[in-house]
């Protein structure tokens, strides 16, 4: 029976039926063939439930700040305030487009969005001053994987809402790791700069450094504004998405680049992008009854106890196991298949809720650069247009790096821990 | 069928246009009111899950009409046209049949929970509810526009995705 679920279940995923459908049929299948007739009947309104928490709301309108962001042109105005201060180092570009992801990714929570979203403005850029396509694409890439790290961030919200914990815990955790994946990139740009000295621009005029700093004024506003508002209490991490949409709607109009007939297409992208996930949450809540009726986190608890009871190993056990999955799955659909059948074990090897939930986010988002099937990939490489190999091989030495840093955040705790803490005191 | 999929799919549009635009004014409304004027807003968390509610299941309807939903394509990908075409039609037929079944649950559902209230509103569950059949059927009608395009054109090689 339960062999006979499994290979049903993979079969449907491998005919390409997308991943929230296959939930919600396997579970119906299941619940046919082992005649529960009364869980069957239960079914919508498990459903439904899967949706009734106010932490999720948080996802479309983060989006909607992020699609209202796209035409309001902060993109541009973050890039170019990066620009005057770093620009004029050599391979001053490419410290750019790590800073800038940085900056977006505070106002951004998607990976996959960013992505996008700087390809679009950094590859053509950095190829005008030199720099291969190649490796355009491939910092660009790499460091928008700090995107769902740093606060606010889609995944977070999702693993919050499934586990409990902490929404803006697990945002303050995420700081400190997306500025060392940061400083990891820097670092990597630094040792290639070293051999092959990568091209400089033209330093800016002080009139120009204080213009494109008067101009990015108000994209800052929005994460001072959902950062300290968490802090401070103000708001929820749903409540501050929904200012940050306020903000942003504001701005593009005081930038003159928020044009209201775009707003129908802004507005109905926003929900599709946010039902992709949400629709996936409400099936994976539906499969949640044959997880919980079969006792896989039981026997997974079993089978993991019996290989080590070291909490050092299990995570290390856990880092490689997303990192394979990530390769073939997509991020999110994996968080929210896993941190169900993974969260029992927490309590056993006694590991903080809002430390795994940064290890396994970070790691599922590393699986964006990971073919065969890195979703980063494939959007970057059609959007710069590389070859997909190509940037396969030129983001190699950026995955290293976030790889390792994953590994140290993995057993240096303190790091991740270290704002949340602060913050309650 | 197929232009009634491209009617639904304006309405739903429409809707979740409205829907969107009015959670994200609530919620922001709503701070202003609880934080600076002291004078909480007790129904806008409730309200703005039911149009959460609302928003993913119209939306995942839409999702599916412009095949946005993820999955995994890879394998698939590598297949000739016509190994692919059998294959879409296989999961159509397949995703058909368990969406009407659960659409026959969901609408069971729905009706014998007539006479619930939700908790701060007070207004009747079956508004919030009634999101779940709504948003299958127009998903099923969406899919079955499809099904029917690949049964008619043989040359068809689109995705699944």
């Amino acid at each position: 029976m339960t062999m006979g679920i499994i290979v049903f279940f993979i079969a449907l995923l491998v005919i390409g039926i997308p991943i929230s459908l296959v939930l919600a049929i396997t579970s119906l299948a299941y619940l046919l063939v082992a005649d529960l007739t009364t869980l069957l009947s239960s079914a919508p309104q498990k459903m439904f439930s899967g949706i009734d928490n106010f932490g999720l709301l948080a996802i479309p309108l983060f989006m909607l700040a992020g699609e209202l962001m796209n035409g309001g042109g902060i993109t541009k105005r973050l890039v170019a305030f990066a620009k005057v201060w770093i620009g004029h180092y050599q391979g001053g570009l490419a410290y750019v487009t790590v800073i800038a992801n940085m900056f977006l990714a505070s106002i951004l929570g998607s990976a996959n969005a960013q992505a996008a979203m700087m390809s679009k403005v950094m590859v053509p850029e950095m190829e005008k001053e030199g720099y291969t396509r190649e490796f355009s694409s491939a910092i660009t890439l790499a460091s928008s994987i700090v995107a769902p790290v740093i606060p606010p961030s889609m995944l977070f919200i999702i693993y919050g809402t499934l586990t409990g914990a902490s929404i803006a815990d697990l945002f303050m955790a995420g700081i400190i790791p997306g500025i060392m994946l940061g400083i990891g990139f820097i670092i990597i740009i630094g040792m290639m700069n070293h051999k092959q000295h990568f091209p400089k621009s033209e330093k800016a005029s002080y009139s120009a450094v204080f213009k494109s700093f008067i101009q990015v004024i108000p994209a800052l506003l929005i994460p001072f504004t959902i950062i300290f508002g968490i802090l401070g209490g103000v708001f929820t991490p749903t409540e501050s998405a929904a200012i940050a949409c306020v903000i942003t709607f504001i701005i593009g109009c005081v930038y003159r680049e928020l044009k209201f007939k775009n707003l129908p297409s802004i507005l109905v992208n926003t929900v599709i992008n946010t039902a992709t996930i949400s629709f996936l949450i409400v099936s994976a809540n539906l499969f949640g009854f044959i997880i919980a009726y079969e006792q896989i986190p039981q026997l997974v608890a079993e089978s993991m106890l019996d290989l080590s009871d070291n909490p050092l190993v299990f995570l290390l056990l856990v880092n490689l196991f997303l990192l394979l999955i990530g390769t073939v799955l997509d991020g999110i659909a994996a968080l929210i298949i896993l941190v169900p059948v993974l969260m029992p074990l927490l309590a056993i090897y006694e590991i903080n809720l809002v430390h795994f939930g940064v290890i396994i986010c970070i790691n599922l988002t590393i699986g964006l650069l990971t073919p065969p099937v890195g979703t980063g990939l494939f959007i970057v490489s059609s959007i710069a247009k590389v070859k997909f190999e190509n940037l396969v091989k030129a983001i190699m030495p950026f995955l290293g790096m976030a790889i390792v840093v994953l590994l140290i955040l993995t057993y240096w705790e303190d790091a991740v821990m270290w704002i949340p803490n602060l913050y309650k005191e | 069928m197929e232009t009634l999929s491209g009617w639904i799919e304006s309405i739903e549009k429409v809707i979740v246009m409205v829907l969107i635009s009015a959670m994200t004014l609530i919620i922001a409304v709503a701070v202003v009111f609880r934080y600076f004027l002291h004078d909480p807003i007790f129904w806008a968390n409730e309200a703005s899950i039911f149009m959460m509610a609302w928003i993913t299941f119209i939306g995942g309807s839409l999702g599916l009409k412009y095949k946005s939903q993820a999955s995994i394509t890879f394998l698939v990908d590598r297949l000739s046209n016509r190994g692919k075409r059998i294959f879409e039609i296989l999961s159509y037929m397949i995703i058909i049949v368990f969406m009407s079944l659960l659409l026959y649950l969901s609408y069971e559902w729905v009706f014998s929970a007539t006479h619930q209230k939700s908790s701060s509103m007070r207004i009747p569950m079956w508004i919030p509810y009634l999101s779940v059949p709504v948003g299958l059927t127009f998903a099923t009608i969406h899919l079955t526009s499809h099904l029917l395009r690949l049964l008619k054109n043989k040359q068809h090689h689109g995705d699944l995705s």
